[in-house]
């Protein structure tokens, strides 16, 4: 029997993990010391940075989970859903930090950690969304139903993304839209974005893999209770 | 400590625990997998269908 996992998995000894780590120093470095200080905002418009990357990480989040869950249920195979639920997962977690940093930057420009403005109602909206889709996953046992369920909730969900990247443009609201940036932070932010966006993709490949090895896990286990052999009286 | 310090702060935080919670749970699965394949290198497999021995 060939060995699909191995056995010492902890991140720690992965060079792709080190890998991402370094081009998440690489960004911090960049946003701290290299982007130049905003005249208005001063030192706090430095958290945009951060705020772009993981909000273009929860929307590609939902993005894939929805594809990958039309997938399932066109394929009907389970690794598009582990697909689908690794990134829900990461674009969940993405998503939190967007509201958080969103937030954080809000008090310091308008003066209020929240307003009923269009995006970061449609922000919120994908947040609940990714909690529903997961909250009803973790109720469902058989994996085949969940995965059809999440696939077909997953593609519902990505009917928000549309709306949260348009809303500043279809409706009016306080949302910046598209703000002119110095040629330096328009690089700094890029980067970041990227650095970020390799982080998402590891995060997401090796809770795929994860979601896989416990699959794996309860077939052995089945088939192990299958051919233990019984004891005689 | 600033608002832009805390934000960062939080989200390093926030992507370290859920980093942190993988590995943890893939040194688990490791050990559980290994255990799997161990158990089944042990058993020898049965001769008994499974409806004489239910």
């Amino acid at each position: 029997m060939s060995r699909p996992w191995p056995v010492n998995a902890l991140m720690i000894k992965d060079p792709l993990g080190w890998m991402v780590f370094s081009l998440i120093l690489l960004s911090t470095w960049l946003v701290f010391f290299v982007a130049p200080t905003e005249a208005t905002m001063g030192d706090v418009q430095r958290i945009v940075y951060l705020h772009v990357a993981v909000a273009w990480g929860g929307l590609a989040g939902a993005s894939v989970m929805g594809c990958c869950g039309v997938a399932f249920l066109i394929h009907k195979k389970l690794a598009w859903d582990y697909w689908s639920q690794a990134a829900g997962e990461v674009g969940w977690l993405c998503a939190t930090l967007t509201l958080v940093s969103g937030s954080a930057w809000a008090h310091e420009a308008w003066g209020t950690w929240w307003t009923w403005e269009p995006r970061l109602t449609a922000s919120l909206v994908l947040w609940f969304i990714f909690a529903g889709i997961f909250l009803l996953r973790s109720a469902i046992d058989d994996p085949v139903r969940r995965a059809r369920v999440g696939g077909v909730l997953a593609l519902v969900g990505m009917s928000d993304i549309p709306l949260v990247i348009m809303a500043t443009r279809w409706f009016r609201g306080v949302h910046p839209v598209s703000p002119a940036m110095e040629p330096r932070m328009r690089w700094v932010l890029l980067v970041t974005v990227i650095c970020y966006t390799a982080l998402f993709a590891y995060l997401v490949m090796r809770r795929r893999r994860q979601l896989e090895g416990m699959e794996l896990a309860s077939q052995l286990e089945a088939s192990a209770w299958a051919t233990c052999p019984v004891p005689h009286h | 400590m600033d608002t832009l310090h805390v934000t960062y702060a939080v989200a390093w935080s926030a992507m370290a625990c859920f980093a942190l919670k993988l590995a943890m749970a893939n040194a688990r699965l490791s050990r559980r997998l290994a255990r799997l394949e161990a158990q089944a290198r042990e058993t020898p497999p049965t001769t008994e269908p499974l409806t004489q021995a239910a």
